[in-house]
């Protein structure tokens, strides 16, 4: 974990550039080009897993079979074996970003680079996930049950309705909130240790981080799974 | 929903987990968009009261709604 993970406060962007055409700027973050990095490993990994596909899998084909195999079962588990196949890719792209995100301040050599952060530790990040999540409830939803998906707000007493758009609204809110907050205390922890002592002192801590960052990632995914399990399950 | 495939104990650790910031999130959300509207309409202090609760009951339904999940079939 970066001994500047705990870096608050404004961050000059690394690149600054100005749109063309306009006087506005575009500024990139250290964070955006973490997370550029985490998006091009897993899409190369998975590109390089699934090209020559072989029925006794072996290496990087290993790795991803395992994990898209565990990954599934659980949603299985959660929404069944037919709606896992077809939500699933969605999650666990989730999931793996998210851990890998979580994972990356924990790189040894990351606190060498100034402003380093997780992706993760950014609420932009973290909203923008959420954001998706709320966007995909609907999607998904109107594609399962058509105009009848809306049924559910007004369910089960129709007075309940504003109660159901709260429940809704408020579920990107606490999904961003969440793992943003994790994260965010877990680095400042250990960039505040790091800061007094250096040496060993913040070695708990980092194992702590170890465990929150797989279980935020395991809970944000456990939620979306239940939130598109909730809006497409079928009424017979 | 299958109950045998060895992951329900995993879920239900999650969902611990998840169920206190669901509740301080729609309470917080609910005060927050109240004081907003208030604001908005200046109608202080009578909509954020309101929706301070409308909050809190919307942060109890769903905590009902993670642990009793609607089945298929109902």
């Amino acid at each position: 974990m970066s001994a500047e993970g705990g870096h608050h406060g404004p961050i000059d962007p690394l690149f600054n550039p100005v749109i063309p055409g306009t006087e506005y700027h575009l500024p990139i973050y250290n964070f955006v080009i973490t997370s550029w990095v985490i998006i091009l490993i897993l899409t190369i990994t998975a590109i390089l897993a699934t090209k020559n596909m072989k029925r006794f899998p072996k290496g990087i084909q290993n790795v991803w079979e395992y994990a898209v195999e565990g990954l599934f079962g659980f949603y299985g588990g959660i929404m069944g074996e037919e709606r896992a196949r077809k939500y699933g890719p969605f999650l666990t792209t989730c999931f793996l970003y998210i851990l890998l995100c979580n994972y990356s301040g924990l790189i040894p050599g990351a606190a060498m680079i100034k402003g380093f952060v997780p992706p993760t530790n950014n609420i932009s990040i973290t909203a923008g996930m959420s954001i998706m999540v709320f966007l995909s409830i609907f999607y998904f939803g109107i594609r399962a049950k058509g105009i009848g998906f809306f049924k559910h707000f007004f369910q089960p007493m129709a007075f309940l309705f504003i109660l159901n758009v709260i429940e809704e609204l408020v579920r990107p809110v606490s999904l961003s909130l969440r793992l943003y907050g994790n994260i965010y205390g877990e680095e400042m922890i250990i960039g505040k240790l790091a800061e007094m002592v250096p040496f060993l002192v913040p070695l708990p801590m980092m194992v702590l981080g170890v465990l929150t960052g797989g279980i935020q990632a395991f809970v944000f995914t456990l939620l979306a799974s239940t939130y598109i399990a909730g809006a497409t399950e079928e009424h017979h | 929903m299958t109950d045998d495939n060895g992951y329900q104990g995993y879920k239900g650790l999650g969902l611990i987990m998840s169920a206190g910031f669901t509740m301080a999130a729609s309470v917080l959300f609910g005060y927050f968009a109240g004081s907003w509207l208030d604001k908005y309409f200046g109608t202080k202090p009578w909509l954020t009261l309101i929706m301070f609760i409308l909050g809190t009951a919307a942060g109890l339904k769903s905590l009902y709604n993670l642990a009793f999940p609607k089945k298929e079939g109902d």
